[in-house]
């Protein structure tokens, strides 16, 4: 899937200008001086033959004040409102791609066009001496609206007036930079976009159009031009090591070296040593050979440390020291050698409360951030991007199988999709989509019945769920309690015109029924445990959870058949697991069935 | 403040020295580089866009040769004729002392360069023949080296005081 180009906001009076006969001749220059190609849209009459080999980005025009096109013995007028219409046009859910960046002009020429101001350049009024006034300046008010609006976007001032005379005008109003106008090039825009530009992996490597992954992939950017060690941080799933490929990526000096990937969650405690520092022929039993260490295998380049939550305090010792001075001694060596290493490290667990704790040294954790921290957005903040993720995933699962047919996932599918919690993340996401593409080899459309999807908690709000194509439509923004949902779900009818959308419901039903009487149940009892100072952790009363439950008096014996009774309601795996995982619930049921016997 | 110089200035360096000429140069050379075709633009380029520079020349000429006269703070002074020799003073002063000397003397030479570069370009120029891209490929250094200097007149020229100012 190739990436897309970043796409550029150009507000400008006179580049934003439309024609009716003729191109706009500026524009045209501009989009020749830096490289970028138009997409604007607005050429009436007469397209540019003008062809951009490879753009450094898409750019569109627009020229701030209205009318856009106009001619002489028109007055010309600056606009925010429609200004800023167009700046959230393109920033939009559905705004694909997204403004990677604004360039802002400062001075607005208003006022009327006369036949002299034509000639000059076609459409341009004379101006008035208030548009060259700095305190006047349109430029720093629709500055100040974007920002107000959209404080993510980043917004660059690009202009002829000289920079010391605004720079503290532009800065207060959260621009992040200035480019002199005639100092415009590809590689100056390729800078601000590498800087502060929301643009997406070019290496279409990392998936995503989101603000939060684009935010993310951005202040990576930032943080992999230093030399500074990196920390990430995110759930589990969310891309860590690709980040961390994509830190090494963009490195000015180490991108050529190696990047060593050590994962401190998967080595035994006795490992992690001899793994990382490396160890010399007979420093231990079972060391039959020398061995380099990880950390000497990175040097010049980067050393992608994953998990360092379960990093062993003696170990975390040692790499302090490694970090301190950089240098590494090998275990059974009795003296050091100097390494060169950037430290790029991972977690996804809270290594803050940790270091506060002592769990993990707090001199450690500062080294391994010098370079900064950088948070990957867990799935559900980036659920845009599932569409995307799907596309890539079905692409790569029929790509292990070169006679596979291409799978079209359908919108209902990605829909359903889109409404999982994916405590997982993209992992679980991809391993859904493989699931779904490897179960069903000889069907072309994956539809929601084809997806076995994670046992998790599902959104108790139907919000973006649609029923199968025919059926009555579900009105998803009224679903507020549970009481509506269970009651929609009574009357929802399935289409007998249409077999694909209900055959082989039943043990979704079935299983979907076993898993709601569970957590309800799992609520009743912990809602009616009764803690005391000599059993703190609780106990179960069976008689008033199974009362909460059914809303009837009930004998403790009929409670307890009733438990067995709710557990066994659905022979589904994922149901057993789901008990299995609730101390609760699993404490319930071995307790019933003890007394049962 | 003397706004006939201002909106002079305004009209050469603003509206056209960094919002025309300078960008055509940066697009040309990028035509030259094989990053952007545009066959309309090549010859608009030649035969139109950078013989502008002969006429915008001595328009820069003009202004640099008419700022001290017209920005000195000496205007800002209404003395009795006797007095003549204050006027001068002032001059002097402003100068010497505010670096105006040497940011004219450096625009001066920096135009006098670009025009010497924009020389060696109207040698390469054959007015005989509809030019192509093609044929230039091999001065691309020269034209680089005018767009530069362009731009270093660019901000010579703006470098000098935008307002007449007591000393």
């Amino acid at each position: 899937m190739k990436p897309l180009l970043p796409r550029i906001l150009v507000v400008d009076d006179l580049l934003g200008r439309g024609h009716h006969e003729c191109r706009n001749e500026e524009r045209a220059v501009f989009c020749g001086q830096v490289l970028l190609k138009d997409v604007t849209g607005d050429e009436v009459g007469r397209k540019s033959h003008q062809v951009i080999k490879r753009p450094v980005a898409e750019a569109v025009f627009v020229r701030g004040q209205v009318p856009r096109i106009s001619t002489v013995d028109d007055v010309v007028e600056n606009a925010l409102a429609v200004t800023l219409e167009s700046v959230l046009k393109g920033w939009g859910r559905e705004a694909s791609p997204k403004w990677a960046l604004i360039l802002l002009d400062l001075c607005f020429y208003t006022g009327l066009v006369t036949a002299r101001s034509n000639e000059r350049a076609k459409g341009m009024p004379e101006g008035r001496l208030t548009d060259e006034d700095p305190q006047e300046y349109f430029g720093l008010r629709v500055l100040e609206a974007i920002h107000s609006r959209i404080p993510e976007v980043p917004v660059v001032i690009m202009s002829h007036r000289p920079r010391e005379t605004v720079s503290r005008e532009y800065a207060l109003r959260g621009a992040m930079g200035f480019l002199p106008r005639e100092e415009a090039s590809e590689e100056a825009i390729r800078n601000y976009l590498f800087r502060h530009g929301l643009v997406s992996d070019d290496r279409g490597v990392i998936v995503g159009n989101s603000t939060p992954l684009l935010l993310a992939l951005r202040t990576a950017r930032r943080a992999s031009i230093g030399r500074g060690n990196i920390l990430m941080r995110g759930e589990r799933g969310t891309g860590k090591e690709l980040l961390a490929h994509y830190l090494h990526h963009h490195s000015r000096d180490r991108k050529n070296e190696p990047l060593v990937v050590v994962n401190a969650g998967a080595l035994g405690p006795s490992l992690f040593a001899s793994e990382l520092f490396g160890h010399k022929r007979g420093a231990f039993t079972g060391a039959d050979e020398s061995r380099k260490g990880r950390i000497l295998e990175a040097d010049g380049g980067d050393l992608f440390l994953d998990e360092i939550g379960y990093l062993p305090y003696d170990v975390q010792v040692a790499l302090q020291r490694t970090l301190e001075y950089g240098e590494v001694v090998r275990l059974g060596e009795n003296h050091s050698t100097s390494v060169d290493v950037r430290f790029l490290s991972a977690t996804n667990v809270d290594i803050e409360g940790q270091a506060l704790t002592e769990d993990f040294r707090a001199d450690l954790l500062d080294k391994l951030r010098t370079g900064g921290t950088i948070r990957l957005p867990a799935l559900a903040d980036r659920i845009e991007d599932v569409p995307l993720l799907v596309e890539r995933f079905a692409r790569e699962a029929e790509a292990i199988n070169p006679q596979a047919l291409h799978r079209s996932i359908e919108p209902e599918a990605i829909e359903l999709l889109s409404t999982c919690q994916w405590s997982g993340n993209v992992r679980a996401l991809r391993t859904c989509i493989f699931q779904a593409v490897n179960s069903h080899p000889d069907v072309e459309h994956l539809f929601p019945v084809h997806l076995d999807l994670p046992l998790e908690k599902e959104r108790t709000s139907w919000e973006g769920v649609r029923e199968s194509p025919g059926t009555r439509e579900l009105n998803h923004e009224s679903f507020r309690t549970l009481d509506e949902i269970m009651g929609e779900a009574a009357r929802y009818e399935f289409d007998s015109s249409k077999p694909v959308d209900w055959v082989g419901r039943y043990p979704q039903i079935e299983r979907a029924y076993a898993l709601l009487l569970a957590r309800y149940l799992s609520a009743a009892l912990k809602a009616e445990m009764r803690h005391t100072p000599e059993n703190p952790e609780g106990t179960i009363q069976f008689r008033p959870s199974l009362r909460l439950l059914t809303g009837d008096s009930i004998t403790t014996s009929k409670a307890q058949d009733l438990v067995i009774k709710i557990r066994h309601l659905s022979a589904d795996p994922d149901v057993a697991r789901f008990w299995d995982s609730d101390p609760v619930l699993r404490c319930a049921y071995e307790d019933c069935m003890q007394k049962r016997r | 403040m003397n706004l006939s110089w201002q909106r002079r200035r305004n009209a050469f360096s603003h509206a056209w020295l960094r919002n025309r000429y300078i960008p055509s140069l940066r697009k040309w050379l990028n035509v030259l580089d094989g990053r952007v075709e545009d066959r309309e633009f090549e010859k608009m380029f030649i035969f139109n866009v950078l013989p502008e520079w002969r006429h915008h020349g001595d328009e820069c000429a003009d202004l640099l040769r008419t700022f001290a006269p017209e920005m000195s703070p000496r205007k800002l002074i209404n003395w009795p004729s006797d007095d003549d020799w204050l006027p001068e003073l002032i001059d002097l002063l402003w100068l010497a002392r505010c670096g105006v000397r040497t940011q004219l003397k450096l625009a001066q030479e920096t135009l006098g360069l670009a025009d010497e570069a924009y020389g060696v370009i109207l040698g390469i120029i054959s007015q005989d023949t509809i030019p192509d891209a093609s044929d230039f490929r091999s001065y691309r250094n020269t034209f680089s080296s005018f767009c530069e200097l362009c731009q270093t007149l660019a901000k010579r020229i703006e470098q000098l005081p935008s307002e007449v100012k007591p000393i």
